[in-house]
């Protein structure tokens, strides 16, 4: 990967993957290896992308299969435990301590949903329409506003 | 709950600028582990020679020959001895640290690799005629005046026990056959995942 495609392709949308990547990783070692694996798989299927969508979107579908494929390889390994303290820090320029601790309470709860919920989620966060959720997540457009309501409903109850 | 979660969300990330991980060793970790996992996988092998060599020696007390016992012993031996030379042989993988680079790092695993794979591969080769000479000499003196179809139970294999002598180049012709296609496979398989790393990084540093 050349450092021109990381700046062009990669490093514009690099908040998308941070933001998947954190809610798929439990310590920052974690992180920093799904963030890595996701530069990679964004540039080896870099051919593969024929312009059909926005080339975020593609960077999101890329972001999510990766976390998804790994979390599943390693809970076969090991059974993943959950540690509410777990949330890997993502180092910031600017620290806002109040929001920070809102944003990571945040994070705890949606580690703790399903894996497809937590995409569904993670999705709806960054604002995407239902109709680009479906087409990144490969499921029934119709279905995609119950499930949302139903996450959020149980965030809520997390949050609590 | 005082905000909503898209609050939280926007208001966690909005304006900030985030550091982002570094990504020039991104092929540290991957490499270490596709070794260590190969590593694993050829421990394993050294390690299946002990219970290969004690059935071994169990068939040949199953078998009920004179002296069973002593040419148990006698034909465990090589499998004894192949344990600990693949227990060195690990030794010097495990040997070859992780100093400078990935790549240069998967350079050297593979070529110790593709040396110890043919080394034991003519090994394997090379062990048949020095493990069967002894017992084809020892038959042929201990059975002299018998038929080989006597000897082994098989009606109308009326050949004199000099014949015996044949079965060492046709044993090791047929052992460096399998051991050949053995090689090719084995090493096809472990170089592959190592040659697709390399030729990543060295895609990755044009």
């Amino acid at each position: 990967m050349s450092s021109d495609f990381y700046i062009a392709f990669i490093q514009p949308y690099a908040g998308i993957i941070i933001k998947i990547c954190r809610a798929y990783s439990y310590s920052q070692e974690d992180f920093e290896d799904l963030y890595q694996e996701v530069c990679l798989q964004v540039w080896r299927t870099k051919d593969n992308f024929r312009g059909n969508s926005e080339w975020s979107t593609w960077i999101y579908r890329i972001s999510l299969n990766v976390c998804l494929t790994i979390q599943k390889k390693e809970s076969k390994k090991t059974p993943q435990i959950i540690s509410l303290d777990s949330v890997p820090e993502v180092q910031r320029n600017d620290s806002s301590f109040d929001q920070e601790d809102s944003l990571s309470d945040l994070y705890k709860a949606i580690k703790q949903l399903s894996d497809i919920d937590k995409a569904i989620i993670l999705l709806y966060l960054e604002e995407k329409s239902y109709k680009e959720i479906a087409e990144i997540i490969g499921t029934n457009f119709s279905n995609i506003g119950v499930k949302i309501q139903r996450i959020k409903n149980k965030l809520k109850k997390l949050l609590k | 709950m005082d905000k909503s979660i898209e609050n939280i969300w926007k208001s966690g990330y909005v304006n900030k600028q985030l550091i982002l991980p570094k990504i020039e060793k991104m092929y540290d970790q991957k490499s270490i582990s596709y070794v260590e996992k190969m590593i694993a996988g050829f421990k394993w092998e050294v390690y299946i020679l002990l219970p290969s060599t004690a059935l071994i020696f169990l068939f040949q007390i199953w078998l009920e020959n004179d002296n069973a016992i002593i040419w148990g012993c006698i034909s465990s031996i090589p499998g004894i001895l192949w344990f600990f030379h693949g227990k060195e042989q690990l030794k010097s993988l495990k040997k070859l640290d992780y100093l400078l680079c990935s790549y240069d790092y998967l350079v050297s695993i593979r070529a110790k690799l593709i040396s110890i794979r043919k080394y034991n591969r003519n090994l394997a080769i090379f062990s048949v005629p020095i493990l069967l000479f002894p017992m084809v000499l020892y038959t042929y003196y201990n059975q002299a005046g018998k038929t080989i179809g006597e000897i082994f139970g098989v009606n109308d294999f009326n050949y004199p026990t000099i014949y015996l002598f044949l079965l060492l180049p046709v044993f090791t012709f047929l052992t460096a056959i399998i051991a050949h296609i053995n090689f090719k496979y084995v090493v096809t398989k472990t170089t592959t995942g190592i040659d697709e790393i390399i030729s990543e990084i060295e895609e990755l540093r044009k």
